[in-house]
């Protein structure tokens, strides 16, 4: 393998968690750094602390000068809002995006991965992660309730996975906390649909199957509600 | 998706190991040049226990390790030659979970260690979806490193 098609991986501190990028390609380096740019500009945007991000706009009630992938986000949350019938909602938490702007932000770095030529690869932030290539890749779950133990859910190419184990979650139709299971994994097409449906299934478990199904995504439920 | 998934589908909790897992993205070397194009470097000795680095094109590189509840965490912290953050690598990231995390002498083993002298720990496992793996420990050690720049360093 020549230096210049090298696999490399790197992590850096980005949406609150790290974010790790893998990539198997020619100029390997200068893909990554592109996707490093993309998560950047996701976190620059829908950051829910930095005063100057697009959340900040929006609870000031200011819709002009969305970056357009904030408006992309928002988007799909309302498409998924209206599927759950409201179990995911980002305007009843005060606009928070962080339910689905990871998932996107996997997605948009993916991209530009495979834009950039890249053979193989994977961006993983915090446990939503999506992967790519033509060799089969196992994929494990820090199982919820037990993050001692991995669970190895089974052998892909291309997938993305994301994962929720908060014990906390709040149910936006009822404005108050749920009892729900130890976390939920969904895989689906795009890591920023499987991270936005982790909260509706967490909050009715009973309905995840259903729920998950409407979008072509799979789910897993840990612990019993 | 189609059944690409048949393991996961019908047993999923049936497959677990472990989670006790390292891995290396850079060494210190790597990360200059990842930071730093093509410049050398001069070791600055410090009393800290932080290794800094002056880059002859300018600027300053820090190398330090976090130490979280399951896992220690070094990364590296570039400065632009008036303070600024010029970038963050992670170096190393090592977790343990369960009896060696409660156990002082999984602790212990790191106390002395630095980057250029890896941990042989079980596995190392590329694909792991969970609970969100928290920064937090790495955004508190930039912040202590800034501290570090702005009272010995900004003089200079």
């Amino acid at each position: 393998m020549s230096a210049n098609c090298a696999r490399i991986r790197r992590a850096r501190p980005l949406l609150g968690t790290l974010v790790e990028i893998r990539g198997q390609g020619a100029n390997a380096e200068r893909a990554l750094e592109r996707a490093f740019r993309a998560i950047g500009r996701v976190h620059r945007a829908m950051s829910a602390q930095e005063s100057t991000s697009d959340i900040a706009r929006l609870r000031a009630g200011r819709r002009a000068g969305l970056d357009p992938w904030t408006r992309r986000v928002l988007e799909r949350a309302e498409e998924i809002r209206i599927a759950t019938e409201g179990l995911f909602d980002c305007l009843a938490c005060d606009f928070a995006l962080d339910g689905i702007a990871k998932g996107f932000a996997v997605d948009r770095a993916t991209e530009e991965l495979q834009a950039a030529g890249m053979k193989a690869g994977a961006v993983n932030a915090g446990g939503d992660l999506r992967l790519f290539g033509t060799e089969l890749q196992d994929v494990y779950v820090r199982a919820p309730g037990a993050e001692q133990r991995l669970v190895d859910i089974g052998r892909t190419r291309d997938a993305a996975v994301a994962t929720s184990g908060s014990a906390l979650l709040i149910d936006p139709r009822r404005a108050r906390h749920m009892r729900v299971p130890a976390g939920v994994t969904v895989i689906a097409a795009d890591c920023m649909t499987a991270d936005a449906l982790t909260k509706p299934c967490m909050l009715d478990p009973g309905r995840a199957r259903e729920i998950a199904a409407q979008f072509g995504a799979h789910v897993l439920v840990f612990g019993a509600p | 998706m189609d059944a690409r998934w048949p393991v996961f589908l019908f047993a999923p909790a049936a497959l677990t190991l472990p989670s006790a897992h390292a891995t290396v993205y850079l060494s210190i070397e790597q990360a200059q040049q990842a930071l730093f194009a093509s410049a050398s470097f001069t070791p600055l000795a410090r009393a800290g226990r932080e290794r800094l680095w002056r880059a002859s094109t300018g600027g300053w590189l820090f190398v330090d390790q976090v130490l979280g509840k399951h896992e220690l965490i070094t990364y590296a912290l570039a400065l632009e030659p008036d303070g600024r953050v010029r970038g963050i690598e992670i170096l190393e990231y090592r977790e343990s979970h369960g009896g060696e995390v409660r156990n002082a002498s999984w602790r212990a083993q790191f106390v002395g260690k630095t980057a250029g002298d890896p941990l042989k720990l079980d596995r190392d496992i590329s694909n792991i979806s969970g609970a969100t793996l928290s920064c937090r420990h790495v955004t508190d050690g930039v912040k202590r490193l800034l501290d570090i720049y702005e009272r010995e360093l900004r003089s200079h």
